[in-house]
């Protein structure tokens, strides 16, 4: 083709061409993300705000992450794998809110950080439940291993595979934060039971 | 502390993740769990969470995901601009960069240019052309060679600009 016969008439549909594959170059269509956020969401939106102890940070976090999740993520690699893609962007996106605010590697975290705030959404929603407090005694790295095993049912492998961590380090973490979680529920229980 | 699990642990974590626990489940698992401590913390942990989970549930929001995917689709679009310019970008500010320092070179190296210029014009066969200062290089014939000179450098930068970028997105 010579340059000549290149006219605006022929450039233009070519142009919106392109503008349409940008449109629906996203990982899946709307359609499809209806179904997948419909599946999703709530687990994400609860594992959010359990792990960080804030519903409106949990929402902005959830948002963020489904955005992150469309541009990014490639649905022909299964629901699986794009549940735990985008578990694992949220995951990425709290570590990131905790480092701006500490500076400092979330297993060096104190226990409760980040959790006891003033906004206590998570104590308005379950005021009548123990593991609000003792949740509050755990780490952050704590309640997220725990929340994604015992809540969510994620094998070790896969939390590995959502936090960045090693399948062993995993397991010897949970098998702790587990201990610990057992015992301030037991003391919370006898604490409730001398109450009544 | 001892962190290997139970050997009835998988077992006990199936039949608590499918809610089996504990009616459906076989005298002997019920039986380890009394006197299982990993077991019962298990139990205890699983109970307390799913528990939780189901209360957090009903007040869990659920926003639109139409929204979502406009807004997307717009960061996506933005992106793929931010891409595309990206490249004109940096070739703009590294040409702009080597014009400056070919600027400051001329100003700073006035004499070897001058008489670098000067060889030009007598291989271009022009006659009577006598650089005694700054303003004889950009007034009458030879300004043009002072432009076709810094056009050069702008030009070079410009690709210099291109290539660092392409070299930067390869890495």
């Amino acid at each position: 083709m010579k340059l000549s016969d290149i006219t605006w008439q022929g450039t233009i549909p070519q142009v919106d061409a392109v503008d349409s594959a940008e449109t629906s170059g996203l990982s899946m269509d709307d359609q499809t993300f209806e179904g997948f956020y419909q599946r999703t969401a709530r687990s994400l939106w609860i594992y959010l705000v359990r792990v960080s102890g804030n519903a409106a940070l949990a929402d902005d976090l959830l948002q963020e992450s489904y955005l992150r999740f469309l541009c990014a993520a490639h649905w022909n690699e299964g629901d699986v794998a794009c549940r735990r893609y985008l578990f694992r962007i949220a995951t990425n996106l709290l570590r990131d809110h905790w480092r701006r605010k500490a500076s400092t590697s979330l297993e060096e975290l104190p226990e409760g950080a980040f959790l006891a705030g003033d906004n206590r959404d998570v104590d308005r929603i379950e005021s009548q439940m123990l593991l609000a407090p003792a949740f509050e005694r755990m780490s952050p790295r704590e309640r997220q291993l725990l929340w994604l095993a015992y809540a969510e049912g994620a094998t070790h492998r896969e939390i590995a595979q959502i936090t960045g961590l090693r399948t062993a380090g995993v397991r010897i973490v949970l098998f702790r934060a587990r201990r610990k979680l057992a015992r301030l529920l037991r003391q919370r229980i006898a604490v409730a039971g001398c109450n009544l | 502390m001892r962190w290997h699990s139970c050997a009835q642990e998988k077992e006990l974590e199936a039949a608590l993740r499918e809610g089996r626990w504990p009616r459906a489940c076989g005298p002997r698992l019920r039986a380890h769990v009394d006197v299982c401590r990993d077991c019962q913390d298990l139990v205890l942990v699983t109970e307390a969470m799913q528990e939780a989970r189901l209360q957090t549930e009903q007040v869990a929001p659920f926003g639109s995901p139409g929204s979502l995917w406009w807004r997307a689709q717009r960061r996506h679009r933005n992106e793929a601009i931010e891409r595309m310019t990206k490249p004109v970008a940096v070739a703009e500010k590294v040409g702009l960069l080597g014009m400056l320092v070919a600027f400051c070179v001329a100003v700073w190296q006035w004499g070897p240019l001058a008489d670098w210029l000067n060889f030009f014009q007598d291989l271009l066969g022009s006659s009577a052309f006598q650089l005694d200062g700054l303003w004889t290089a950009f007034s009458g014939t030879s300004a043009w060679v002072v432009v076709v000179m810094f056009a050069t450098l702008g030009t070079l930068g410009f690709i210099a600009g291109f290539a660092v970028y392409l070299l930067r997105e390869e890495n």
